[in-house]
């Protein structure tokens, strides 16, 4: 079991997705046994000037040990909670600074064309990058959030989905006139629209607000609205409610309009659809569009006033629709596993670089004792480690995908065997065995050559043929100041990553064999050779590789960790 | 000796991914790039994430990136009054570059980024760029007090524009600027791909084609007006967008007009495919905003005789065309009468029109490899110019980046108003103790 913090960026007095998530995340782990409590700094957005202070803040935080507890993982969520330093970070993303990405050119961004804005939006962007890159495992809590990940960093990452918070205790009650909002109340989730729909929706119903404000002016804004229309025994603001208000809530609504403008994720859908109610969504509300299909768990409609008021008057008018869309709903949420059991998936998956870690720490622990104690290994040498570290991750991850094949399946299996290995896969957290096997032995190839690399430009006097130490410093403080490392550095990487990339491809492409599978073999002589494995050569030559770098005094990221 | 390195250009504008686009940009790049390309590196950059054929593509926030890691020789920007060229209205503030305007008058006052955009104060700054005390006070409220797109031209290191009418506009209205007064700026047309053929006179007016919009300035309501009473030996084939013809037919039917069919799917694509077979082109147009091309020059190019607005003062779009080839009518009370009796008048061949003449004319004027020729030397003519432009721009951009730290650190210091008893709180500083150090680590300078 390990000690695991979870960090979080909470802004004081609200309670959005993202406190739900940090908090939900910490008991689960508690749960299965780890030990877990959450880091939490405060945010503020303005002056936006502020958020490079709060960034460096995360930086500057040792979170190695506390209490002669020494931490084995860091889960970071938002920024700049991923501007942390740890040994083993991962990410689990709930969104990055929006207003420089996807929200940049639109309302809902503070950042102008002023040279000092975008100087600022350049340092947060290439800061992301770099502390991003640093993390073990890379996932988002939405395939929207990786993909703009993807499309605004080109860093991968996995959709994680985050389960229901309250778990298994979403139902269904009545269908009572009202239509629900679930909402931090701010300008991008858009209450506004259905504020301004409400004169168009049948008189008899009415809208309930959970939710509290976080932005400036906006109460004002949306009771001038109200005034305006008249709407004051029509809506109703309850603030923050309990989690069994908010089940009763859900439970006896028509319908839960939730129509964020390019959402992350959003429990408030799946919370909804765990309790059978349709969901009134908008054609641009991003991550909610993941699970509403639009007159299938609800309605996708124009993100226009006219457009809402008279969706919300169609499900009105229409309770049969509205029961189907909901029941349609319900039955996704039980077929998923967003109730309860996600959180197994999720949490191995976090987890995930631990075991990696437990596996090479069993290698050298069978070597010298004496590894352990030689120190930290140079600036250069950790550098390089933790950025080629973070791209083969992605690397035997895309390897593991090709090797699939066109068809979702490494070449030659039969549905039934790999059926039959995923459900394996299932009971022990790890994926199927072929591809544990793989990325095990790949990934411990790969240490020992890239720490091979970095010998042979050290040269026999430790440090890069023809250089003096002062050529060195310089180099390295250069390296500081592009940020990019030295030019061997580069070099070195740039040829190893080349190796790399064609070395895992022989590996898989060897493995596999000539039909595509691995040569002639049933599954008894797979489990044969897997138990020979720790006899093969290639281990061997792992394990030949670490010792004598152990002998020779040299630490590796391995040995300091263990 | 050795081969001449190609230029490398960034180039911004909306992109035809689907071969349906109605972008006036979009229709240029298909044009152009393919013949560009050959003498030109270029790179685009968009408000999307696709790939455009065979050309490297990036969404336009990465472009500063891009230019760090292989710095291009120049930025190109086309710009519309279109929600597609929002993402070229912003970044020409974050580096500028050569404009071609297709649009001056812009009807929006565009993304929320720019609202409130200090272009003025930036303008002014770039200027006085050697007097590094100069800072102007940050805080002040900025809004677009014209239609004219001032702030996107005070950017344009060479504006091009793609109407002389606007291009006259830019020399009267535009004050303030990168280059001050020395701000080239050209008049260069809309490009039109040539299919080949001669234009043959055809016997009789049949079929007339239209695309202006239902509103005012298409001036539709007086070409309807015009056919009441041609009978059904002339059919007009109005193409507009699709949203639109809902209104088009409330208009026809307001009319009384018959002869009149409706097309949607208003693109310069498919106004193409009905320029080739027309008659006569009508392109009634009066307005600050909008203007006719490309499909005013993609008529002129199928030979079509084609009829205009006439001159009215300051933005007549197709004034600069010369008298011979096109028909003109006035805006206004007899605006109906005059183009009936222009219709009249061609029906019954009063008027010797000669469609060889109209399209060698937009042959050489139009043709898109004259219109690439001449961009590519707008391009490597301006390039050394651009080059002292670009490094002064980047002295602008490193004195923000400095002046941001320096707020930052000034904010994050110890205050002085505090007091302390405690002479280790008094002595620590957070700026030097905890932010410096980490700023330094992640390059923030």
């Amino acid at each position: 079991m390990a000690n695991i913090l979870v960090l979080g960026a909470k802004v004081p007095f609200t309670r959005g997705g993202q406190e739900v998530l940090v908090s939900t995340l910490c008991a689960e782990l508690k749960k299965r046994g780890h030990e877990a409590d959450t880091v939490e700094l405060p945010l503020r957005m303005l002056p936006k000037e502020s958020l490079l202070n709060q960034a460096a803040l995360w930086r500057s935080l040792d979170l190695s040990e506390f209490g002669g507890k020494r931490v084995d993982l860091v889960i970071a969520t938002k920024f700049p909670t991923y501007f942390a330093k740890h040994d083993c970070k991962v990410l689990w993303l709930v969104h990055q600074h929006r207003a420089i990405y996807d929200l940049f050119g639109t309302r809902y961004s503070d950042f102008s064309d002023d040279p000092r804005d975008e100087a600022l939006r350049r340092m947060l962007v290439e800061a992301d990058q770099a502390m991003i890159k640093e993390c073990r495992f890379i996932s988002g809590i939405s395939r929207n959030v990786v993909s703009r990940l993807q499309h605004y960093n080109q860093i991968q990452g996995e959709t994680l989905y985050p389960p229901l918070p309250l778990g298994g205790a979403y139902c269904l009650g009545e269908s009572r006139d009202y239509i629900l909002s679930v909402a931090r109340l701010c300008s991008i989730k858009r209450i506004d629209m259905m504020i301004k729909a409400m004169p168009i929706v049948h008189n008899f119903v009415k809208l309930k607000v959970v939710g509290t404000a976080d932005e400036p002016g906006i109460m004002a804004y949306f009771n001038n609205e109200i005034d305006k229309h008249h709407l004051w025994d029509r809506i109703e603001f309850l603030g923050r409610v309990s989690d069994a208000e908010l089940i009763d809530l859900y439970a006896n609504a028509l319908a839960v309009y939730y129509a964020p403008y390019n959402e992350d994720y959003g429990y408030v859908t799946l919370e909804a659809m765990a309790s059978s109610k349709p969901v009134i969504t908008a054609e641009d509300s991003g991550g909610v569009l993941e699970f509403v299909k639009h007159e299938e768990h609800g309605l996708v409609l124009a993100p226009q006033v006219d457009a809402i008021g008279h969706g919300v008057n169609r499900l009105v008018e229409d309770r049969d629709l509205a029961e189907r869309l909901g029941k349609a709903g319900r039955r996704f949420v039980e077929e998923s596993g967003m109730a309860e059991s996600g959180w197994d998936q999720v949490i191995n998956r976090l987890l995930s670089p631990l075991k990696t870690e437990k596996k090479i720490k069993e290698e050298i622990e069978g070597g010298n004792e004496k590894g352990k104690k030689t120190g930290k290994g140079t600036e250069k040498e950790e550098k390089i480690k933790v950025e080629i570290r973070g791209e083969i991750e992605e690397e035997i991850e895309e390897e593991i995908e090709k090797g699939r094949g066109e068809e979702g399946k490494f070449k030659g299996e039969t549905k039934g065997e790999i059926e039959g290995e995923i459900e394996k896969g299932k009971e022990t957290g790890k994926g199927t065995e072929k591809e544990e096997k793989i990325k095990v032995e790949i990934r411990g190839e790969i240490e020992g050559e890239i720490e091979e690399e970095i010998e042979k430009e050290r040269g026999e006097e430790g440090k890069f043929k023809g250089e003096t130490k002062g050529e060195i410093e310089g180099e390295i403080e250069k390296g500081k100041e592009t940020g990019k490392g030295t030019e061997k550095e580069e070099k070195i990487k740039v040829e190893i990553r080349g190796e790399i990339e064609g070395e895992i491809e022989e590996e898989v492409e060897k493995e596999r064999g000539e039909e595509g599978k691995f040569k002639g073999e049933t599954k008894g002589e797979i489990e044969g050779e897997i138990e020979k494995g720790k006899e093969t050569e290639k281990e061997e030559k792992i394990k030949g590789g670490i010792k004598e770098e152990i002998a020779r005094g040299k630490e590796t990221e391995k040995e300091r960790t263990y | 000796m050795a081969a001449q390195r190609k230029l490398r250009v960034a180039w911004f504008s909306a992109l035809d991914f689907d071969g349906e686009t109605r972008s006036l940009s979009a229709y240029v790049s298909t044009l152009l790039l393919p013949l560009l390309s050959q003498s030109f590196e270029i790179e685009l950059f968009c408000d999307s994430f696709g790939r455009y054929q065979e050309f490297p593509t990036h969404h336009y926030l990465t472009a500063y990136k891009r230019h760090a890691e292989c710095p291009f020789d120049l930025f190109f920007y086309q710009l519309e009054d279109c929600k597609c060229a929002d993402f070229v209205r912003i970044h020409l503030g974050l580096i500028p570059g050569i404009v071609w305007f297709h649009d001056f008058a812009l009807r929006t006052d565009g993304p929320e980024q720019i609202l409130g955009s200090p272009w003025q104060e930036t303008v002014a700054k770039f200027e006085a760029i050697s007097k590094p005390d100069s800072k102007p006070p940050r805080g002040t409220e900025f809004f677009r007090e014209s239609p004219l797109a001032l702030r996107e031209a005070s950017y344009a290191a060479v504006a091009l524009f793609s109407n002389p009418a606007a291009h006259a506009q830019y020399r009267q209205s535009v004050k303030l600027s990168l280059r001050a007064a020395d701000t080239p700026s050209f008049y260069l047309p809309f490009p039109v791909q040539f299919f080949g053929g001669t234009a043959a006179n055809r016997n009789g007016v049949g079929r007339i084609i239209f695309c202006g919009s239902t509103g005012l300035e298409g001036r539709a309501h007086k070409v309807l007006e015009a056919l009441a009473g041609f009978g059904t030996g002339v059919k007009l084939y109005w193409l507009l967008d699709a949203e639109e013809r809902g209104r088009a037919e409330a208009l026809v039917r307001e009319c009384e007009a018959s002869q009149v069919e409706i097309l949607e799917g208003r693109t310069p694509k498919r106004w193409q495919s009905l320029a080739a077979h027309a008659d006569l082109a009508i392109h009634s147009h009066f307005s600050v905003f909008g203007g006719l091309g490309p499909y005013l020059e993609i008529s002129l190019a199928n030979g079509v005789p084609c009829v205009v607005t006439d001159r009215v003062t300051d933005f007549a779009a197709a004034d600069y065309l010369p008298e011979h080839l096109v028909m003109r009518v006035s805006p206004g009370r007899s605006e109906a009468l005059e183009l009936k009796a222009l219709l009249r008048a061609a029906l019954s061949q009063e008027i010797c029109i000669d469609r060889e003449q109209i399209r060698s004319f937009a042959l050489e004027t139009f043709d898109h490899r004259v219109v690439a020729l001449e961009l590519g030397q707008v391009f490597e003519r301006e390039t050394p110019q651009l080059k002292s432009l670009m490094e002064n721009w980047r002295l602008l951009e490193q004195e923000a980046s400095l002046a941001l730290i320096e707020e930052v650190g000034a904010s994050s210091a110890t205050s002085s108003t505090i007091s302390s008893a405690n002479e280790v709180a008094a002595a620590f500083d957070p700026w030097q103790q905890v932010y410096q150090p980490v700023f330094k680590e992640l390059g923030w300078k």
